[in-house]
């Protein structure tokens, strides 16, 4: 019988520095292929620290190495840094970590057939990017519109990508903070939405950032007419076992890990204590 | 697969709830509450309810540690006892008993405290041993004793429910001793009023019929308030009063002057207030007081002791049941070190030193000539070491590196001393700093008894095997004592020393094991016949006539001023325990509160410029921490508040050396200090 | 699968052939209460079987407060796992509310990926239940719609009669045990069901009260003043949870246990600590006391209702015993 709490080893093949807190780890699976939709998580457990959820960034067509990007966390309560993310941050490639899922449920992608708007805030854009990889690559939606905030240029993950995808989507990016050279737009997120007129007819938004960027980014949505059934967020509430047994990140009728962590708006717009 | 369920009691406060430890292949896995404990009922606080976590932390002390060159090194137990018995054999010897002091452990047995003294006693020939009491109860062993000639609590804690009006003063019940909050709300659904004074608004005072906030230290004035308006009323209980009582003219002089404006003036509680809490209080037909560090740690910790034994009888609140003073003991056992003598100036059962037929009676009974005058308490003894005139002190399970004021003055001494030996379940602060480490077993791991805070003898038992190497209090300190050549330390069990102390000690005479089994134990028992005693001063006070002593109200020691504008008050929080050493190795309680923090007003913050969570820099004339600021309403303006279980940012710090001349207990809490942003403290 | 009836006398003689090839947790009483203990040849004639549950639920069993799920050595990197089994073992004196809160836990730890640790008990502990003679104060199974007596999800039960006891096996391993005994018990009749049923319809006479209907409805009715007056009451001692035979919470922590050995722990939490929810980045979606008793109510009666269909609470009174706060789950449901 299965234990599922039992982790596999991963191999860090590749340390990538997005940002001064952000760490994009590439991970050779020692098990073998790992099969996962975009907007899937895993439990990585950094041995001698603990165990954490981190999002898959990377394409579901790469099913050999996949990549997660990491934030190192501060823990304002504790005044202490996060356990894991602060050991994660002290391996090299070579270093064994351990690996469990992919769990969650993933991007509706069957729905993208027609326009299809993202929305992203700082690491938000981590899960995202794995849902852009996915859909350029399978080609089936008719187009797709990026928008991506940060708090200031240098917070920007994946600029390198940026840049790629500017030549095959519409992408528009913009800093809460300009720092000396920036050039491009300055606001929060849902600022770029005047720049680049939302109607209806674009057919699904994913939205994924902090929760009071999320809360905005919705609610501009819902102003542009998108329904909400046609609106996913990406619920983040703190998870730990990763299959909806240890209770954490219970929410309403749901676990965020079992049934999210991507929902659509109408699921969860009635439950109190959403945002 | 082996499972086991061992009945015992809890290790932390002075409740004394019973829990059952389940022990799974000799492992502790976990703890159930005991339904049929007479006190806890089936219920336990959420430190209960993980006390077996602690047990089993990788960082138990496992072997005996000398340091060399600055570092730890492992030894032998031969080793270490035979460096610990030469040292303190060639330190007596030097320079004489008394320059070698003892800190005997509040969470340690009835047995081993009897054991410590009488080593100390016996073997090393001085009376300077003392343990934490000093630091909490110390004021209300000296204040009960003057009044009523006894210092313990009056009444059984059971008897709460049954009150009619429950007075909770200087304790916050609810995270403190959470089992006696369960009574007191108990008696508020039965109907009872509940008026709760104290300078914080502590979870309690939420569901208060009255909550008066007083400043910090004005305790003797709104008591000597209430009397003045009960006495006003013509409420005191004339029969009660004359029968039972001496002084009281004596009093009714004193409180004359503590009008309710007066008393406003000074406290700030709003004199309608007092009035109607007082007149409440006088009404009631069986009223009970709560009272604890709030009433205690103060320069005027015994008057305010003594004020609340004043307004108690002047009621006729003593000898029936559900009335009565409740001085809420904090360790697990301090009763019990106080019972057995862990203290300066008596033996077992509060008989004094100075007392030539007591001390008689003991020489007797050791064989060995005992030393006549009281000696050092805590502090006095980190005050000598710190002159050089103590050389060694002898610590088991005590932290004062971060338990005791002005923790840099107690680093000073024990940093003097010549020799300093810790005996301890974890490497604590103190035990950093010592120059042999001597690892003990926790209360899982030995036999014994504990007194809780209302005088109930109960057994803790053995669950598991020691850790590593480690030993049980009481037989390392027989080892020690037969290393150093004594007689009377060849115990075999825990059962065997609660019959030496039940021949010596009046109060304990009718305690013994088998008698345990069937439950716990009430003292004064004095004979093997005799069921313990619920409540105290039935018919008469312990001293005959219940004492009146008017008590003037006098300011705290050091007052806030221009450059410490804030009053710092210390205390503690629910999730963790003192200095940490067993709830910072718990998981839940850990995560609960992970660090320290400052209570301060958001009046206070937004003249400060400080939010919520904010990393700020605390001072006062003794020190400086760098601790977040939780701004709310809890306290008020002027007044701050930090737990002082954290080391990295230790309230003791801050806190000052100003005792209570009688009872020798320190000020904790009320001290000036004030608050800058880091970067201010930084640029300025 | 027949029932048989177990003559009183009989009773020690089936637990020793019993006894000796599982090992069988039974009731006694010890030190003023009836606590789950490993039964040896000597302590049989001790099991207490009468009167009413036990104060602590069957949940540790299956879900023990502290669980060690694996170890590690961190240098070289090696993951190990406990291979051993748990022995098979017959718990004694099992109510029906227990077996209904395991028929529940069943639901949500038995779900794909199916706990392993919880499995594995559960395949070899085998549950031999009683019917309740007696309801305490504080249980209200009952007007949950638990019968007092079980009816489904034991290996046997025993439903005490004049002279012994009717046994009824529930499952293969329940006829297996019968088996074993079978010299010392007689074949059931109708003549040992109809007392049984006479029984079993006075002990629901004694559950006072009205039968609780449309918890959810009720929960969901209570406003925010509601909760924040019952906030001034709870403690946050966690003991609701732990001793509730649904909560199944866990928190997990890896914890250094030598230089290089590490140990993945887990153990009961509660929905009511603070930091239950709270995110390393120091978000907190339930900051307050009253939004967190919030949860627990909604998660008992309410949102497991959605997801399983049924409510998540069996009426056994346990949260109303261990509760310092005096809060009582049924002033909570009713009108």
């Amino acid at each position: 019988m299965r234990n599922p709490y039992i982790p596999s080893m991963a191999e860090i093949v590749n340390i990538e520095d997005e940002t001064p807190t952000i760490k994009t780890f590439a991970l050779k699976l020692k098990d073998g292929p790992m099969d996962f939709k975009p907007g899937q998580f895993i439990e990585l457990t950094v041995f001698g620290a603990g165990e954490a959820p981190f999002a898959i960034s990377s394409s579901p067509f790469e099913k050999e190495i996949i990549q997660v990007s990491v934030m190192q966390t501060f823990n304002p309560v504790s005044l202490r840094k996060g356990r894991v993310t602060s050991a994660l941050f002290t391996k090299k490639p070579g270093d064994l970590v351990g690996i469990r899922g992919p769990y969650g449920n993933g991007y509706p992608i069957e729905k993208c057939i027609g326009d299809v708007t993202i929305v992203g805030g700082g690491i938000g854009a981590s899960t995202l990017r794995s849902l852009i990889l996915y859909l350029m690559r399978e080609g089936k939606c008719r187009k797709i519109t990026f928008f991506y905030g940060a708090r200031t240029p240098a917070d920007l993950v994946f600029k390198k990508d940026l840049e790629e995808w500017k030549k095959l989507i519409d992408v528009h990016v913009t800093v809460d903070n300009p720092q000396d050279g920036w050039t491009g737009h300055v606001g929060v997120v849902t600022t770029l939405f005047d720049k680049v007129p939302l109607d209806f007819s674009r057919d699904i938004a994913f939205v994924c950032g902090p929760p009071i960027m999320i809360k905005f980014t919705v609610k501009k949505l819902l102003e542009c007419g998108f329904t909400s059934d046609k609106i996913f967020v990406s619920l983040e509430r703190f998870m730990q076992c990763g299959i909806g047994k240890c209770g954490h990140c219970n929410i309403g009728k749901y676990f965020v890990c079992k049934d999210g962590p991507i929902f659509s708006y109408e699921q969860i717009k009635d439950i109190p204590e959403i945002f | 697969m082996s499972r086991k369920a061992v009945p015992t009691v809890c290790p932390y406060c002075g409740v004394g709830c019973g829990i059952w430890l389940q022990v799974e292949n000799g492992r502790l896995i976990g703890v159930t509450p005991r339904s049929s404990h007479e006190i806890s009922r089936g219920m336990l606080c959420v430190k209960g309810w993980t006390s077996h976590e602690f047990v089993m932390s990788a960082e138990r002390l496992t072997k005996p540690l000398i340091k060399r060159n600055g570092k730890f090194e492992e030894i032998s137990w031969d080793e270490a006892l035979k460096i610990v018995a030469g040292k303190l054999k060639e330190y007596k010897e030097t320079y004489g008993p008394e320059a070698i002091g003892i800190l005997s452990s509040a969470k340690c047995t009835n047995e081993e405290n009897y054991l410590v003294m009488k080593f100390a006693r016996a073997v090393l020939g001085t009376n300077n041993i003392d343990h934490c009491a000093r630091l909490c109860h110390a004021s209300t062993v000296v204040g009960l004793m003057k009044t009523f000639g006894s210092g313990a609590a009056t009444n059984s804690v059971n008897e709460l429910e049954n009150s009619d009006c429950i007075l909770v003063t200087g304790s916050n019940t609810t995270e403190e001793h959470p089992i006696i909050a369960h009574y007191i709300i108990k008696a508020k659904d039965k109907g009872a009023k509940l008026i709760v004074v104290d300078p914080r608004f502590i979870p309690l005072a939420q569901i208060a019929d009255f909550y008066l906030r007083q400043k910090p230290g004005t305790d003797v004035a709104w008591l000597n308030g209430f009397m003045n308006v009960i006495l006003e009323e013509g409420l005191e209980d004339k029969r009660f009063i004359q029968e039972r009582t001496e002084g009281f003219e004596e009093l009714e002089r004193t409180v004359r002057k503590y009008t309710p404006e007066y008393v406003e003036k000074i406290t700030g509680i709003p004199k309608e207030s007092l009035i109607a809490a007082a007149k409440t209080f006088a009404l009631a037909e069986r009223a009970a007081i709560v009272y604890a560090m709030g009433i205690t740690q103060h320069t005027t910790g015994v008057d305010n002791v003594i004020s609340i034994a004043n307004l108690a009888m002047l009621t006729g609140n003593i000898g029936r049941e559900s009335t009565g003073v409740f001085p809420l003991r904090g360790q697990s056992n301090v009763q019990g070190a106080c019972d057995m003598g862990a203290l300066p100036d008596f033996y077992s059962g509060y008989q004094r030193v100075e007392d030539p037929d007591v001390r008689a009676k003991f020489e007797r009974a050791w064989g060995v000539n005992l030393p006549p005058t009281p000696g050092l308490t805590v502090l006095e003894m980190m005050d000598k070491a710190l002159e050089g005139k103590l050389k060694a002190i002898y610590i088991i399970g005590e932290n004062p590196m971060l338990s005791d004021p002005d923790i840099s003055h107690t680093e000073k001494a024990l940093k003097n001393l010549e020799f300093l030996v810790v005996q301890d379940i974890f490497l604590t602060e103190t035990a950093q700093l010592a120059d042999i480490v001597l690892p003990a077993t926790s209360f899982a791991e030995k036999d014994g008894t504990i007194t809780n805070t209302d005088r109930l003898v109960q057994r803790i038992r053995k669950a598991i095997e020691p850790i590593g190497e480690s030993k049980p209090d009481w037989q390392i300190l027989c080892e020690l004592a037969k290393e150093m050549g004594a007689q009377g330390f060849d115990y075999t069990s825990p059962a065997e020393i609660m019959e030496e102390i039940a021949s010596l000690t009046p109060i304990y005479g009718g305690i013994d094991y088998e008698r345990l089994e069937k439950g716990g134990l009430r003292w004064p028992c004095p004979s093997k016949e005799h069921p313990g005693t619920p409540y105290l001063h039935k018919e008469k006070f312990t001293r005959g006539k219940g004492k009146f002593i008017g008590v003037e109200f006098k300011e705290p020691a050091e007052l806030p001023n221009e450059e410490y504008p804030f009053t710092l008050t210390t205390g503690r929080i629910g999730f963790h325990y003192h200095t940490g050493t067993m709830t910072r190795r718990t998981t839940l309680l850990d995560r609960e509160v992970p660090t320290g923090y400052v209570e301060i007003n958001p009046a206070d913050a937004k003249k400060l410029n400080i939010r919520d969570g904010e990393v700020v820099v605390v001072s006062s004339p003794r020190g400086e921490i760098k601790v977040k600021a939780f701004v709310t309403e809890r306290v008020t303006e002027g007044v701050i508040f930090i737990p002082f279980h954290f080391s990295e940012c230790p309230a003791n710090c801050l806190t000052n050396l100003a005792l209570d001349p009688l009872a020798k207990i320190p000020e904790f809490k009320a001290c000036a200090a004030k608050v800058e942003k880091v970067s201010i403290k930084k640029g300025g | 699968m027949k029932a048989v009836f177990i003559p009183k006398e009989n009773f020690p003689k089936v637990l020793e052939r019993w006894l000796s090839s599982y090992e069988i947790l039974g009731p006694v009483e010890r030190y003023g209460e009836i606590v789950l203990q490993p039964l040896t040849k000597e302590s049989l004639k001790d099991v207490r079987l009468g009167e009413n549950r036990a104060s602590i639920s069957i949940k540790p069993l299956f879900l023990p407060q502290t669980e060690c799920m694996f170890v590690y050595k961190s240098e070289p990197l090696k993951v190990e796992i406990d291979s051993s089994k748990p022995v098979p073992t017959l718990v004694l004196g099992v109510r029906a509310c227990d077996l209904k809160a395991i028929e529940l836990l069943d639901k949500v730890l038995l779900e794909e990926p199916a706990d392993f640790y919880y499995l594995e008990k559960r395949k070899n502990t085998f549950l031999i239940s009683v019917d309740c003679e007696e309801p305490l104060d504080v249980c209200f199974c009952a007007l949950v719609g638990v019968n007092p007596y079980p009816e489904r999800g034991f290996t046997i039960n025993l439903s005490k009669l004049e002279g012994g006891y009717l046994a009824e096996p529930g499952d293969e391993k329940g006829a297996e045990l019968f088996e074993q005994v079978k010299e010392f018990t007689i074949e059931a009749t109708p003549e040992h069901f109809s007392p049984r049923e006479e029984r079993r319809r006075a002990l629901l006479e004694k559950f006072k009260g009205e039968r609780l209907k449309e918890l959810e409805k009720k929960i969901l009715s209570r406003d925010e003043r509601y909760w924040e007056e019952l906030s001034k009451r709870c403690i946050q001692c966690g003991g609701c949870a732990f001793v509730c035979p649904t909560c199944y919470c866990f928190y997990v922590i890896d914890k250094r246990m030598s230089p290089e050995d590490w140990l993945r722990e887990r153990g009961w939490d509660s929905c009511l600590f603070e930091a239950y929810q709270r995110m390393t980045s120091g978000e907190n979606p339930r900051k307050t006391l009253a939004s967190r008793l919030v949860q627990r109510f909604n998660h008992k009666c309410v949102y497991f209702k959605e997801q399983y269909g049924e409510y998540m609470c069996v009426g056994c009174g346990r949260c109303i015993e261990v509760c310092p706060g005096r809060i009582d789950i049924r002033e909570i449901l009713e009108e």
